[in-house]
């Protein structure tokens, strides 16, 4: 009997897994509440026919034209059309791999047959790793699923240049759009779009995007979040290139985005353009510098438009057309506006292939916009933060003394060690009906917060960004909630880089015009790192650096002398010291005391290494200044050649968290960048080259001639008389750089003067690179024009099919001027 | 003190343990083996040591989550789910181990003492002492693991586990603490109860810790962990730590809940093992099998088989044997119908699961598809399992004088050595069976799943299988031991097997020619390859003189199904000609059965003569051969 019991039973277990199975069955215990279908579902080819027959129609829109970038925030747009009855709606859209939730969007009320768009951003990576994206909406109240998509993310393999024109082409062909940036080739994807409602409304969504062409988009249409997030885009790191054409009023006056823009549209006066300006002369030139002017070209219609441009000293013109400014360059915070007099959407721009080789001049040393919390995560997120783990832990040895040995031992002396089974099991059902009065010690305790705030200024600018980061521990179980005041604040979570390299992104949180607040669920003794960003006003320094320089012909690499003129009106900056540029590197100045408001300051720096100032392991705010410095501002005062003004600030948090969350650590770091004035001398690195090209003849067949035109802006030269001009020459190539057929301009005689080739002399030599100073000791002065620009010209013979890049040196001057009497 | 059973039902004493007439408590072991588990500082020890490690591995997880800043990483990595996990897997690290140790020394320290013929002499029934040793266990298992309550009951309030979850986990264990007890129960009975539970043990935590974790695994395998489950519930934590994707098990497609899985396998596994401890050891003690001679006198023997180590275990597994000759006549008459079941049971539970684990879930269109994941180790494992099985022919003997059949059906009777070929009959047909069932089942294309290359390694492995059985066979009759016999066997097939790959080096060495290729077809590997690769070929080459000589063989299967077939068929002839003597001599031997011995003189008889006196037998009846 006891046989057949246990094959019944068999048998029994046998049918149970055999029924336990069904096809296709989702096996979920997701924590995620409500929006979570089955994957096997969303990944079959008949899920997205099975959303047919649901009562609302999904149409998802990522980013700009369906093209993912590969890192940032992009703009996603979620279209519902309700076929059915009134309902509240929840949107979710979760990643088919791994089922994160990227987005939720609503709760909405979608009503009877009517269109709703909701609009959100969502992490690019992610959003690329996610496989497919699974788009559902679902009933608010019941959870029902009212709708079903599945979108499959298409990544752009390049840089995205978006052109925001409702003409709905390109002005040329932008398909093959490269630029040469810090030595590597990088590829552009060009998108358009015509309508403003693709438009996103936070900057978050402009964020993966490599620069915006802006065209003729219904300018004064454009609503005030759109405008917003463009601007804000903006300054914190994007470029925007601007064809003004007709519409410089339009942007000035009549466009919330100018507006928004504010002064980085100076350059661009309230003016109506000039009618039919003839550009024979620029494009000419462009067609030389491009290597398209091979044969004769039809002559060109005159732009119908030209903008008037009047540049400030610290715009940058990178084109003229004759005496007429054609591109403009001006910093706006963090990034780039570029100001076109003419329309490229029309003549004689319009479908000519300079316009693609123009566009990718503008385009290149452009900015790229990246997250300021990649600089500070490192340091942030390494903070420990304790748990309150104690008492627990407490309860659970002593329990676990009392259970074992103790209860052991009293019965033992009692001879009743049989009991053991009885008290054991009491014991243990004690002490779990115990357990749950740990949830009311819970529910009081406190959790922390440490944050890291970093305000970034330049002189004489308006507007500030500022980076708002927070490393949150949770020392309770509620959801957290958070506030912060800021212009045009967005919110965002960082998660730690899975292999080294930067953090990456989370999800979006929060946006708003002037501050945000939200909700997040922090598991308990977890942490959560969040990023704010807000645009902030004047940063509340003015001043510069001036450089000093010795003889540079005895040693081009001596340390200037450097004069510190500033004038502090911001909060008391604790302290506070300068970097700025010096022969082979950055070399700093402490102030050695606090910097109140008002504060004019004049002095000679002390000249000390930069990696002591503000570095301290004792704080918050000196281990982040520190961290700062060696990641981005002393590369930035090499690179860049401009100084920057840095120190601490006590000022209130802009963010705020609750419940019972206490600040452990809250510290302010600001970083105000300011000009670097080279009084006697100009360095090799500091001049700005433009350069431009023109074919002088065929040779043979299958090679030009051509010939490469250089124009080296020395800062500060303009009316200045050069006592010494040094240049440099940089080339890699197996023959010697004395080979070179080389000339500079003589500004008086109106005539070039060869300076390569000649006899064989000292030359450097770093394996393929060559490198060779050549001075110009005759009358110096004349290869100075009266704007301080150097002139150099380059001859040389190429094939047809390649490039200028690969065969043209690289040129430098250092220059000293005669002191004023 | 044990009572004999003749005594059941008399009225307890006064001064005796209540409930004594009940069978758990009127048994000697169970009331010792209960003061010793919960009188002792075992269990006191157990669990403060079991609390100490969760408290331990608490503060490790509090650390590493801490540390390594894991919530930075996805709100859905908390440490309430770590530890939840953390919790499980020591636990299961803990019954691992304590579980088969409950079994060291069942029957060891009797032996040791040189007291177990008293054991066996008062006529006690076994399973009072295996099982009651099991229950034993079995309660101090669950104090230990109830004892850690309190830690799961923290991670509920810490949000780390649902009450649900925390109960399904508790059932899990439980089960799981079940079946490594019965199967170490089992393998205590059958082979060795000193180190072998603590090799299980080992064996028990190094598959639950790997399968539990390994993301590589099979899913149906990696079910017999029984932390897999919860793994798998942390899929989530997994991939927002990009540590990759945990795929639940879906054998034959279907989707099963992992813990469910398990809990099945784990009762299986149980049942099984019960099984096992219920029939004890697999000796027949008749005339004509020197297993029952082992335990004769005979001096020269003694030293003999003590020079190859071979005494003591032969004499453990004999003493069990007579122990168990102490088992009611009911117990003793469903034994052999016990053991059958249970070897089919674990031959067609192994296929199933097997199978379930490689079969595809979407239908594959060619062979090639299916031939790397599907096919190759499918059959590999079925005919490696079906000549297992075959080797058991070296007990042919000792099923042929069995005294006990299989199954009785009123006045007839099947006998274990018929049983024997039905057994072989169903390993034979289980995986062809299994896997048109499956075929059918999932709506794959017949003609793709019934490739001539599938089938052709079926009756490959098949073929082989009945050929393993048949030499085994014929070995049995000519032995007197079932080891000796299998041992035979193995080397025969081992011979057989590598011996025409020298025809290898013999080519090259000019010692053979083209003409003997054919040996090399011989090999049952090289059959298979002819069969899944019947377009291939093997190139060989050598040197005659300076003349470089190339010879490419292209194999078959021909020669190797004509000579195992012919062959095979031999052994088979002769294996039943044989049998059919023994048969007719046993039963002359046995012409008058006598009378059914008390316990007491089995041992009396035993202790004294040098001759072998057979056991009771039930009066001799008709058996089917």
């Amino acid at each position: 009997m006891k046989a057949w019991r246990a094959l019944s039973l068999l048998l029994l277990v046998l049918v149970l897994v055999l029924v336990g199975g069904r096809p296709g069955a989702a096996q979920e215990a997701d924590p995620v509440p409500a929006a979570n279908p089955p994957a096997a579902a969303a990944a079959d080819p008949a899920g997205e026919a099975a959303g047919a027959d649901l009562p609302v129609a999904i149409e998802v829109t990522l980013g700009f034209g369906n093209k993912v970038p590969q890192d940032g925030f992009l703009s996603l747009a979620v279209d519902l059309t309700n076929r059915g009855a009134v309902t509240n709606a929840l949107v979710t859209i979760l990643a088919q791999d791994g089922g994160n939730v990227l987005l939720r969007l609503g709760p909405v009320e979608l009503e009877a047959t009517a269109r709703r768009r909701l609009v959100g951003v969502v992490p690019a990576r992610p959003t690329l790793e996610a496989g497919a994206l699974i788009v559902t909406v679902e009933d608010a109240a019941q959870g029902a699923l009212l709708g079903q998509a599945t979108v499959h993310p298409e990544g752009a393999p390049a840089r995205l240049l978006v052109a925001l024109d409702r003409r709905g082409g390109a002005p040329a062909d932008l398909s093959s759009l490269r630029t040469l940036e810090a030595g590597s080739d990088t590829r552009w994807t060009a998108v358009i779009t015509t309508r403003l409602e693709d438009l996103p409304q936070s900057p978050l969504g402009y964020s993966g995007l490599g620069a915006v062409l802006l065209g003729d988009l219904e300018l004064e249409a454009w609503p005030d979040a759109e405008a917003r997030a463009l601007a804000a885009w903006v300054a914190r790191g994007g470029h925007l290139v601007i064809p003004v054409g007709p519409r410089a009023r339009l942007l000035r006056s009549r466009s919330l985005l100018g507006r928004h823009l504010g002064t980085a549209l100076r350059p661009l006066p309230d003016a109506p353009p000039e009618r039919d300006v003839a550009l024979d002369g620029l494009l000419r030139r462009l067609r030389g510098t491009f290597g398209l002017d091979a044969g004769e070209a039809a002559p060109a219609a005159p732009a119908p438009a030209f903008a008037a441009l009047l540049p400030s000293p610290e715009d940058l013109v990178l084109l003229r057309a004759g005496e007429r400014p054609f591109a403009v360059r001006r910093r706006h915070g963090l990034g780039l506006v570029t100001l076109v007099a003419a329309d490229l959407w029309a003549p004689p721009f319009l479908h000519s292939p300079v316009t693609a080789r123009l566009l990718e001049a503008l385009l290149t040393d452009g900015p790229v916009h990246t997250p300021r919390s990649r600089l500070l995560f490192k340091e942030l997120a390494g903070v420990r933060q304790p748990a309150r783990v104690g008492p627990a832990f407490a309860v659970l040895i002593i329990y676990a003394l009392i259970v074992g040995p103790g209860v052991y031992f009293v019965l033992r002396a009692r001879r009743r060690g049989i009991l053991l089974w009885v008290a054991i099991p009491l014991g243990a059902a004690v002490c779990t009906a115990l357990v749950p009065l740990y949830r009311i010690v819970l529910r009081d305790a406190e959790s922390t917060l440490v944050g890291v705030r970093l305000i970034e200024g330049w002189s004489g600018q308006p507007t500030s960004v500022e980076t708002t980061d927070a490393l949150l521990f949770s020392g309770s179980l509620e959801p957290k909630r958070f506030e912060y005041v800021g212009a045009d604040a967005v919110a965002f979570s960082v998660v730690p880089p899975r292999r080294r390299g930067a953090p990456d992104l989370g999800a979006a949180l929060a946006a708003g015009p002037d501050g945000l607040a939200f909700s997040l669920p922090v598991a308990l003794w977890g942490t959560r790192y969040l990023s704010f960003e807000a645009s902030g006003g004047p940063p509340g320094a003015e001043g510069a650096v001036h450089l000093r320089f010795p003889d540079l012909a005895e040693d081009a690499a001596a340390e200037p002398t450097a004069r510190l003129r500033l004038r502090w009106d911001g909060p008391t900056l604790r302290d506070a010291f300068v970097i700025y540029p010096a022969g082979p590197g950055p070399l700093g100045h402490a102030f050695g005391r606090d910097l109140s408001p008002g504060t004019v300051v004049d002095e000679v720096a002390r000249s000390t290494s930069p990696q002591s100032l503000g570095a301290r392991e004792s704080d918050l705010g000196g281990l982040v200044t520190g961290q700062l410095l060696a990641a981005h501002f002393l590369p930035a005062v090499g690179r860049e050649r401009v100084a920057y003004l840095m120190g601490l600030v006590e000022s209130p948090a802009p963010l705020r968290a609750l419940p019972n969350v206490r600040t452990r650590a809250f510290a302010t770091v600001v970083a105000i960048e300011l000009p670097v004035v080279f009084e006697n001398a100009v360095p090799y690195g500091v001049a700005r080259a433009t350069r431009e090209g023109s074919t002088v003849g065929a040779v043979g067949s299958g090679s030009v001639e051509r010939e490469v035109r250089t124009r080296l802006l020395l800062p500060g030269g303009a009316g200045r008389q050069a006592a010494r001009v040094r240049v440099r020459v940089t080339a890699q190539r197996v023959r010697s750089v004395h080979r070179l057929r080389l000339d500079a301009f003589d500004w008086r005689a109106g005539d070039w003067v060869a300076l390569l080739p000649r006899e064989e002399g000292e030359e450097e030599r770093d394996g393929l690179t060559r490198r060779v100073d050549l001075s110009l000791d005759e009358a110096p002065a004349r290869f100075v024009s009266d704007d301080g620009a150097v002139l150099l010209r380059q001859r040389f013979t190429r094939a047809r099919q390649d490039t200028d890049e690969a065969n043209v040196a690289q040129l430098d001057v250092a220059v000293e001027w005669v002191e004023p009497e | 003190m044990a009572r004999s059973p003749d005594a059941a039902g008399a009225k307890a004493p006064a001064e005796d343990e209540p409930y004594r007439a009940a069978w758990i408590f009127d048994n000697p072991s169970v009331g010792r083996a209960l003061r010793y588990t919960f009188g002792d500082k075992r269990l006191a020890r157990a669990v403060f040591i079991n609390s100490l490690l969760l408290i331990v591995a608490l503060a490790a997880i509090q650390e590493a989550f801490g540390r390594g800043q894991l919530g930075l990483f996805s709100d859905r990595i908390s440490y309430g789910r770590m530890a939840f996990l953390g919790l499980v897997t020591i636990e299961a690290v803990i019954l691992s181990i304590l579980a088969p140790l409950g079994l060291v020394n069942m029957f060891e320290a009797e032996r040791r003492e040189e007291c177990f013929d008293q054991v066996v002499a008062s006529g006690a029934s076994p399973h009072r002492v295996v099982f009651g040793r099991f229950a034993a266990t079995l309660a101090f298992l669950s104090v230990v693991l109830f004892s850690s309550l309190p830690f799961f009951a923290t991670m509920i309030v810490l949000d780390g586990a649902t009450f649900g979850q925390v109960a399904l986990a508790y059932v899990v264990l439980w089960t799981y603490a079940l079946a490594v007890t019965s199967i170490a129960t089992a393998c205590a009975v059958g082979f060795d109860d000193a180190a072998l539970p603590v090799i299980i043990g080992l064996l028990a935590l190094g598959l639950t810790l790997a399968m539990g974790f390994a993301r590589r695994t099979p899913p149906v395998f990696a079910a017999w962990s029984p932390v897999r489950h919860v793994v798998l519930g942390m899929d989530d934590v997994a991939q927002d730590l990009r540590l990759g994707a945990f795929p639940p098990p879906q054998p034959y497609g279907l989707d099963v809940d992992c813990a469910l899985l398990s809990v099945a396998m784990y009762v299986v596994f149980t049942l099984l093992g019960l099984a096992y401890a219920f029939v004890g050891p697999d000796i027949e003690l008749t005339e004509g099998l020197d297993s029952f001679d082992s335990v004769s006198i005979s001096r020269k023997q003694e030293a003999t088989r003590a020079r190859r180590g071979v005494a003591r275990t032969l004499l453990r597994a004999v003493q069990l044997r007579f122990f168990y000759e102490n088992l009611g006549p009911t117990a003793r008459a469903l034994s052999p119908l016990i053991r059958a079941a249970a070897t089919v049971t674990i031959f067609a539970g192994a296929h199933v699961v097997f199978l379930g684990a490689l079969w595809p879930h979407t239908a594959p269109r060619a062979f090639d598809e299916m031939a790397a994941r599907l096919v190759t180790p499918y059959l590999a494992f079925a005919g490696l399992t079906m000549c297992l099985l075959a080797l058991a022919g070296g007990g042919a003997r000792a099923s042929l004088l069995a005294r006990a059949p299989v199954l009785r059906l009123g006045p007839a009777a099947l006998g274990r050595f018929a049983a024997l070929f039905l057994i072989m009959a169903f390993a034979l047909a289980v995986p062809a069976l299994l896997w048109a069932l499956a075929t059918s089942l999932s709506g794959y294309a017949p003609e793709v799943m019934f490739a001539p290359q599938v089938r052709g390694l079926y009756l490959l492995a098949a073929g082989y299988a009945a050929y393993v059985f048949a030499v085994a066979l014929l070995l049995a009759m000519l032995t007197t031991n079932p080891y000796s016999a299998t041992g035979w066997a193995l080397i025969a097939l081992f011979a057989s097997n590598l011996t025409p790959a020298i025809w290898v080096p013999l080519f090259t060495g000019n010692l053979a020619g083209e003409g003997s290729a054919f040996l090399l077809d011989l090999s049952p590997f090289v059959a298979g390859y002819s069969i899944a690769r019947p377009e291939d070929a093997f190139p060989f080459s050598t040197f005659q003189g300076d003349e470089l000589v190339r010879y490419t063989h292209t194999p078959s299967w021909r020669p190797f199904a004509l000579v195992h077939t012919v062959v095979g068929l031999a052994c088979l002839s002769a294996g039943l000609a044989l049998a059919w003597r023994e048969r007719a001599r046993a039963l002359a031997s046995r012409a008058e059965p006598p009378p059914a011995p008390a316990p007491a003189a089995l041992a009396t008889v035993a202790a004294e003569a040098p001759e072998p006196v057979g056991a009771p037998e039930p009066a001799p009846d008709p058996e089917v051969a």
